[in-house]
């Protein structure tokens, strides 16, 4: 941790200060907003977890070393609500659909086939906001560790240097990751694309 | 190039990633392969489309929320504005223990002068008697 201010607001947060939280929050909020949204879909859910990623960061604030930056690491607890919260939502509905909580690989590919046919036919499809729907279906409808990538890399720009950091894995892999997302999406995209 | 070889190229070639080498024969490919070039531009269009997503504005009062939620789970002893008033209340609390003891000793000192006083006739009053 090289960076003085980032010093300095670490150890007002470390000592509890109300107004050091604030401005914490108020730096990162819109960024991880989006991000939780991209990846869950949901609004209600999305500002509830919102709000536990921040109650983790301060929780968890005596045990940030400064290995990386503050902000990747408040992305790191974000990816990790996130992944856990989805893991929780298609838990809950599996066990709504039937007692077998074992089918999730499948279940989850077939809501995800699911989702992508309720999307309106091409020719139904009007210019602008509908795109950005369309978009958003496509993101979500893809798998975790590939939608994860897309959006840390391409929706919220960040560099893969960040993202090899946020999710603790090779550069390598977070780019087969992320090309095999885009292409994924491309492919997901094409009938509408003009 | 191969079609294929190509296609696993897209990410590095939009990112700018490629030797000037490897680009140049991808380029070359793309000329000349009508199914790469349009995927390559169906790529580029999906690119394009995913950097325009909104970013949406967060939700209002988040901090004041989370600091209520912080506030209610911990009790009350999370932040420092909160030891701020326990300072408070161990301050008014050392006050009001310091008058009880005034008030105590001044008691016990106007008790002594009472005793004195009782004390004088009590004992001169066998002696009357
Ligand atoms: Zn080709």
């Amino acid at each position: 941790m090289n960076d003085p201010s980032q010093h300095k607001l670490v150890k007002q947060l470390q000592a509890r200060d109300a107004h050091a939280f604030e401005q914490l929050i108020e730096t990162h909020q819109t960024r991880i907003y989006n991000l939780i949204y991209r990846m869950i879909g949901n609004r209600e859910e999305s500002e509830d977890l919102l709000q536990e990623v921040f109650i983790t960061v301060f929780k968890k604030i005596d045990s940030f070393r400064g290995d990386s930056s503050l902000t990747t690491w408040i992305y790191k607890i974000a990816t990790n609500h996130c992944i856990n919260r989805k893991k929780y939502l298609t838990r809950r509905k599996h066990y709504a659909k039937s007692s077998y909580s074992d089918l999730s690989e499948k279940e989850q590919a077939e809501s995800r086939n699911a989702m992508m046919e309720n999307l309106p036919r091409p020719d139904e499809m009007a210019e602008g906001k509908q795109m950005e729907l369309l978009i958003q279906k496509a993101i979500i409808s893809l798998e975790d560790e590939y939608k994860i990538v897309l959006i840390l890399r391409d929706v919220q720009n960040l560099s893969y240097d960040e993202i090899e950091q946020i999710l603790n894995v090779p550069a390598g892999t977070v780019k087969s990751r992320l090309h095999r997302a885009r292409m994924a999406l491309k492919e997901k995209l094409i009938p509408y694309l003009r | 190039m191969e079609h294929q070889e190509v296609k696993d190229l897209f990410t590095e070639y939009h990112d700018g990633d490629l030797s000037d080498e490897k680009k140049k024969e991808l380029e070359t490919h793309l000329q000349s392969c009508d199914e790469c070039r349009t995927e390559w531009q169906a790529f580029e269009k999906t690119m394009n489309e995913i950097s325009g997503l909104y970013h949406f504005a967060p939700p209002q009062d988040l901090a004041k929320n989370v600091e209520h939620k912080i506030h209610r789970r911990s009790r009350g002893k999370f932040f420092g504005k909160q030891k701020g008033n326990n300072i408070q209340f161990a301050l008014i609390s050392f006050i009001l223990v310091l008058l009880f003891m005034l008030a105590y000793l001044m008691l016990t000192a106007v008790n002594e002068i009472i005793v004195l006083d009782d004390q004088a006739p009590d004992t001169a009053q066998p002696i009357d008697q």
